[in-house]
């Protein structure tokens, strides 16, 4: 195995980044290959990862839980009397951002292929979009939470210019939004990053170390240490910070009420972002929920898990109904992705194994699932450039490859057993009905009442397949009937590895679970155990 | 890979491979493939039978970690793929006649194998978990094979209702298997056993309970099922006769040990009323499928209720029997559509289901008119049929139940179930009389060749004969003498000998119902009674009872109005995310905007001011300075140095 993999992984996109940059702009096929082929040795990068990933390593302490570590010293300013501040270049993954990672992996690869369309400026977009790669790599893999916060913001810039360059046409509104939306959500998780370092290290050196939160190694009587008690306006201090990062994440998750930038975004966004953007970015949320919310804040997360339950399962119901509701297929879309989050909420709110497995499970096969129903899109836009549902019916007669697609991944999302959204949903649904008997953190009827999500999301893709897909065959304008091609070789190529995966990890979900059991199983106990003593205290 | 699991894998994995095939490679010459392959299934699944009769067969494996799957292959289980394949294998190749220049027809068959892999592994599942996945998968497929047709909106409509509304049930039961792994740790069917009654048990129970109601279209859900009929007939005979409607009276046969009292008291109940809901449905019908289907929501009502009573056995009996005469009637059912396609086809108009068009097709099609006779003979109840004999054992059952619990309801139930067994023989001597007799009441000239030998004319004899009484038991008036209860149940006992009388009564009943029923037909719909000869008019029925029936009681309206006030709850919460949600978070945006202006007009104002007024005041006074003092460099040097050195000296002394 290579050393320094992460690494590897994080600065060879930014080094492309570069060769692209210095590349004359009129090489567009030059500028595109160069990114696919960094894409592919990312893919071929993360699949090493994912193979020489230790299954079997079962932790102790979150110090030990950690494998592909490299630790580096970076920023090092010492105050004199005041202390130093110590930031170090630290990154390595467990069972909980490694498969995060693989996911990104293999969409970046379809998202070039999928960028292959864009014809302007491509240049700008190319190193823009290896230097999102990079971002979202280095989100995963940091173990120092201010690393962490660099790479987390750092993805905003270029996706903000992704979609307010290459976007349609209320890209401005969309990309502002979606910028100050996530600005205002990372100023929340930054108030907490300096709490946190303010409270945090060993023998009174301040740390931004991830591990060393996660272990709860804080300072005696600083401002977050659980035995100090801190109130602010009445509320233990704690849980305020717990309060912070949650609406942070949740805003990029996106959970109710949190998630109104995510349908102007999707909607705005070129095809290529709006896979990336599903697929990848909103698991930073998920990710950001497991590592920093709940890892750090266990004890707040176990007082706090019935309003959380409750707010993913309000996101499952609410935002299926709200899908139900919508003439465009992309906007349907976006919302189904608000009712499909709402599992990885309610499934980490419950902390059981199954409930976390489940959610974990769902952020990638949502992943998966979400990035092939918005290539789905892309496909129709091509051809028609519309996306309202009334303007195509019976396309089924006309394009039956498509057709097939258009289908494993409708059931896939809507939770076919045999398809991989089922397992998440199913696991996540386990766990919280199933919570009340074994951790009494989550009642039952939450978990019941979002069982109602797999009934709504048939009905809102049952019916979107039967408007456009079935009954006799027609198109609103007459241009777009020579248009209505079968979907050619590059679209195969994006989408049938798509619908591989999702019917793999539908039928041998093990595959992904196997790997990553004692990792899931540590994080359960850890929340649990840790959340008890500082609660206790 | 012992010899067991080879035979397994092979039963349920030839029908998928063979249609999977005909879909991908094959085309349209590669259906005898699908139909080979549905054949050597069917083969398996007895050799799978013959090797699982002493010994279950049993698999776990492990699906996620925590989770183990498994199967288990019974008799039972065995007994019924052997079943499913049969009917399988009659239907692939009746259609090979049926969808004849079908331009799909190779996708047709690969659904086909689809749908046979799901309903084998179902019936083959262990783990409640895998049963579900199977029980979904059943029915995607349906849904798949339904709106196969989808090009006609109305059949891709009735396949999505039909789909919905299993889903709807489907919760229910997935509620009721979460229950039953995550909380009583209950998780192989196989390994159940009676358990104290609590609260958790009670509501798992009413979970699976509904679950089975939509799968085998109980009230409410029984909507779905005359949906369903949208799709080809031959897939109707396979789907709506003998194996997914069959699905819910497997899982609560399956699951008897550990179904509450109540549980069983509103199956009993709800059986009971289905039965009797969907015979007074059919009686008005003049769509020749849609009687068939709503006499399938009447028998299974009735399998329903024998679960429901404790007479297990006489419901799985009755679902065996059910399934070849059913399949035999929708066949049929099928040959008779398909001639009148083809005798109108040149007629776009034409519908080739009304029964009001219909009549004599007795000479047109002798073979078809004596296997639909068989069968619908089977189906009434008429004694030296299997029909017969399995009812028999439901009606006494239900019978032995009120008698022995002696309540108001269990009576209620009883007079249903005979009620219905009066009215089957009556509404299908109806289609009998309608379809077969007289003369026609549209004018065509015969068409030749509409009964080919091998594909239609051997599966309809086939099931035909299944229906006569010797080939489920031996004594045409036993109900309790299934020759395949002996293989199926180890405590297979008489009724208790004290029940003698009521097994009499019941036989005597359902004999004297049976006939009636058919004379009373007879004597309302013979070819020239004024009834028949008023159809042409195409009139709907009259009177409020008429039209409960004709409509169904309204089942589908008020499906409708439900999903109306559905569709409205979404659109409100749409409304609410963009008037409530997006609009407080752009007020906050433009607010924080609006702030920012008003601190930029303080910012210019009055801190701008602020400093501007100083630095006017410092020049101002500079400017008064500098008039007084003369601007010369070296004056001023001379004055600072005078000033140190004052200063100097101050500090000196």
């Amino acid at each position: 195995m290579i050393n320094n993999l992460l690494s590897l992984m994080i600065f060879l996109p930014l080094f492309a980044a570069a060769i692209v940059g210095v590349i004359p702009s009129h090489m567009k096929g030059a500028i595109r290959w160069t990114t696919l082929g960094t894409m592919l040795v990312e893919l071929i990068l993360s699949l090493m990862l994912f193979v020489g990933f230790d299954g079997s390593h079962q932790a102790e302490s979150w110090a030990d839980a950690f494998q592909f570590v490299e630790a580096l010293p970076w920023i090092s300013l010492k105050f004199g009397s005041l202390g130093a501040l110590e930031v170090n270049y630290f990154v390595g993954v467990d069972g909980i951002s490694m498969p995060l990672i693989v996911l990104s992996g293999i969409l970046l690869v379809i998202g070039v292929i999928s960028s292959w369309k864009i014809t302007e400026k491509v240049k700008g977009y190319f190193v823009l979009y290896l230097i999102l790669s990079a971002s979202l790599i280095g989100c995963f893999a940091a173990l120092d939470f201010f690393l962490f916060y660099v790479f987390f913001e750092f993805m905003l810039l270029p996706m903000f210019f992704l979609i307010g360059i290459w976007g349609g046409p209320r890209r401005s509104y969309a990309s502002v939004k979606f910028f100050l939306y996530t600005l205002f959500g990372s100023l929340l998780i930054l108030i907490v990053m300096i709490g946190l370092y303010l409270s945090v290290g060993n023998d009174g050196v301040n740390s931004f170390s991830l591990i060393q939160m996660m272990d709860g190694s804080y300072l005696p009587g600083s401002l977050l240490n659980p035995e100090t008690h801190f109130q602010l306006w009445g509320i233990n201090i704690r849980y305020l910070a717990f309060g912070l990062v949650l609406v942070g994440f949740m805003i990029k998750l996106p959970a109710v009420p949190f998630h109104t930038w995510l349908p102007d975004a999707h909607v705005e966004a070129p095809t290529a972002i709006s896979v990336l953007l599903a697929g990848v970015l909103l698991k930073v949320g998920g990710y950001g929920l497991f590592r920093i919310a709940y890892s750090i804040f266990p004890d707040a997360a176990m007082e706090l898990a019935q309003p959380v339950a409750i707010l993913g399962m309000i996101s499952i119901v609410y935002g299926g109904l709200v899908a139900m509701a919508q003439n465009d297929i992309k906007k349907l879309i976006a919302y189904s992705s608000v009712s499909h989050m709402g599992f990885v909420l309610l499934g980490l709110a419950v902390i059981t194994l199954e409930g976390i497995s489940g959610s974990l499970f769902q952020m990638v096969s949502h992943g998966f699932i979400s990035g092939a129903l918005f290539l789905i899109v892309g496909v129709l836009y091509d051809r028609t450039h519309d996306r309202q549902i009334e303007n195509v019916s019976g396309l089924a007669s006309k394009l039956p490859l498509y057709t097939f697609f258009v289908v494993l991944f409708f059931f896939g999302s809507l939770g076919l057993p045999g398809l991989s959204g089922f397992v998440g949903e199913v696991l996540v649904l386990m766990g919280a009905i199933g919570a009340e008997s074994i951790n009494q953190l989550v009642p039952r009827w939450i978990g019941m009442i979002a069982v109602l999500g797999i009934i709504i999301s048939a009905a809102y893709y049952l019916w979107t397949l039967q408007r456009m897909f079935f009954g006799t065959y027609w198109v609103r304008e007459e241009s777009w009937d020579q248009e209505m091609k079968e979907i050619n070789l590059r679209e195969w190529i994006m989408l049938a590895p798509l619908g591989i995966l999702v019917i793999l990890l539908g039928i041998f979900p093990s595959v992904l679970l196997d790997p990553i059991e004692n990792s899931i199983q540590f994080l359960v106990e850890s929340i649990i155990n840790q959340g008890k003593t500082y609660l206790s205290l | 890979m012992d010899t067991a699991q080879t035979y397994f894998l092979l039963t349920i994995l030839l029908p998928l491979l063979g249609g999977m095939f005909t879909y991908t490679i094959g085309g349209k010459k590669g259906i005898n493939v699908a139909v080979a392959a549905m054949g050597g299934g069917f083969v398996m699944s007895l050799i799978l039978l013959l090797s699982v009769i002493d010994q279950p067969w049993v698999i776990r494996w492990k699906w996620v970690p925590g989770i183990e799957l498994g199967w288990n292959i019974d008799t039972t289980a065995a007994v019924l793929m052997s079943l499913v394949s049969f009917i399988s294998l009659l239907v692939h190749l009746f259609s090979k006649h049926y969808m004849f220049g079908d331009k799909a027809i190779d996708r047709y068959y690969g659904k086909l194998g689809f749908f046979t892999f799901s309903m084998l592994g179902l019936l083959a599942s262990d783990h409640f978990l895998l049963l579900f996945i199977f029980w979904e998968l059943v029915g995607f497929s349906s849904f798949l094979l339904i709106g196969f047709w989808f090009d006609d909106i109305q059949k891709a409509q009735g396949a999505r209702k039909a789909f919905m509304i299993n889903r709807v049930a489907d919760a229910g039961l997935l509620i009721g298997v979460i229950l039953l792994v995550v909380e009583l740790d209950v998780n192989f069917i196989s390994e159940l056993k009676e358990m104290p009654f609590s609260p958790m048990l009670q509501l798992a129970g009413f979970g699976l309970m509904i679950g089975a109601f939509g799968k085998s279209a109980q009230f409410p859900f029984f909507g779905w099922l005359p949906k369903a009929m949208a799709g080809p007939t031959p897939v109707s005979a396979l789907i709506h006769a003998a194996t997914m409607v069959a699905a819910g009276v497997y899982l609560l046969f399956r699951t008897q040990e550990i179904l509450t009292p109540d549980v069983l008291a509103v199956t009993a109940f709800v059986g009971g009323l289905t039965a009797l809901m969907a015979a007074i449905a059919a009686l008005t019908q003049f769509d020749i499928k849609k009687v068939l289907a709503y006499s399938t929501i009447s028998q299974l009502g009735y399998m329903v209720m024998g679960v429901g009573v404790g007479a297990y056995e006489s419901s799985l009996f009755h679902l065996w029997t059910h399934a070849f005469f059913k399949a035999g009637l929708f066949l049929t059912a099928g040959a008779v559509i398909h001639y009148y396609h083809h005798a109108h086809h040149h007629c776009h108009r034409f519908d080739a289901q009304d029964m009001r068009n219909m009549g004599g097709l007795r000479k047109i099609l002798p073979v078809t008119f004596i296997a639909f006779l068989i069968n619908g003979m089977a189906l009434s109840g008429l004694p030296f049929f299997s029909g017969f004999l399995s009812k028999e054992g439901i009606l006494s059952g239900a019978l032995i139940w009120a008698v022995g619990h002696g309540n108001a309801v269990g009576y209620l139930v009883v007079v249903m179930a005979f009620v219905t067994a009066a009215l089957t023989p009556f509404y299908i001597g109806r289609q009998i009389l309608l379809v077969f007799f007289g003369e026609s009441r549209t004018v065509n000239k015969p068409v030749e060749g509409m009964e080919p030998i091998f594909s239609v004319k051997l599966t309809l004899l086939i099931l035909a004969v299944a229906s006569i009484w010797i080939f489920s038991a031996l004594n045409p008036f036993d109900g309790h003498g299934w020759w395949l209860g002996n293989l199926l149940f180890d405590d297979h006992v008489m009724p208790d000998t004290s029940h003698q009388f009521l097994l009499h009564v019941t036989m005597a009943l359902s004999v004297i119902l049976v006939i009636s029923g058919l004379a009373l037909s007879y004597r309302k719909y013979k070819p020239d009674s004024a009834v028949v000869l008023r159809f042409k008019t195409k009139q709907r029925p009259k009177g409020l009872l008429g039209k409960l029936s004709f409509n169904a009681w309204y089942i589908e309206d008020i499906y409708e109005k439900i999903s109306d006030g559905f569709l409205n709850i979404s659109k409100t919460s749409f409304q609410i995310d963009k008037k409530i949600i997006d609009r407080s978070i752009d007020l906050f945006g433009v607010s924080t905007v609006v702030f920012a202006k008003a601190m930029a007009i303080v910012d210019r104002e009055i801190v701008d001011g602020l400093v501007n007024f100083a630095a006017w005041v410092s020049r101002t006074i500079g400017n008064a300075y500098t008039k007084v003092h003369a601007a010369r460099v070296q004056n001023q040097l001379l004055w600072l140095v005078l000033f140190i050195i004052v200063i100097v000296l101050w500090l000196q002394f």
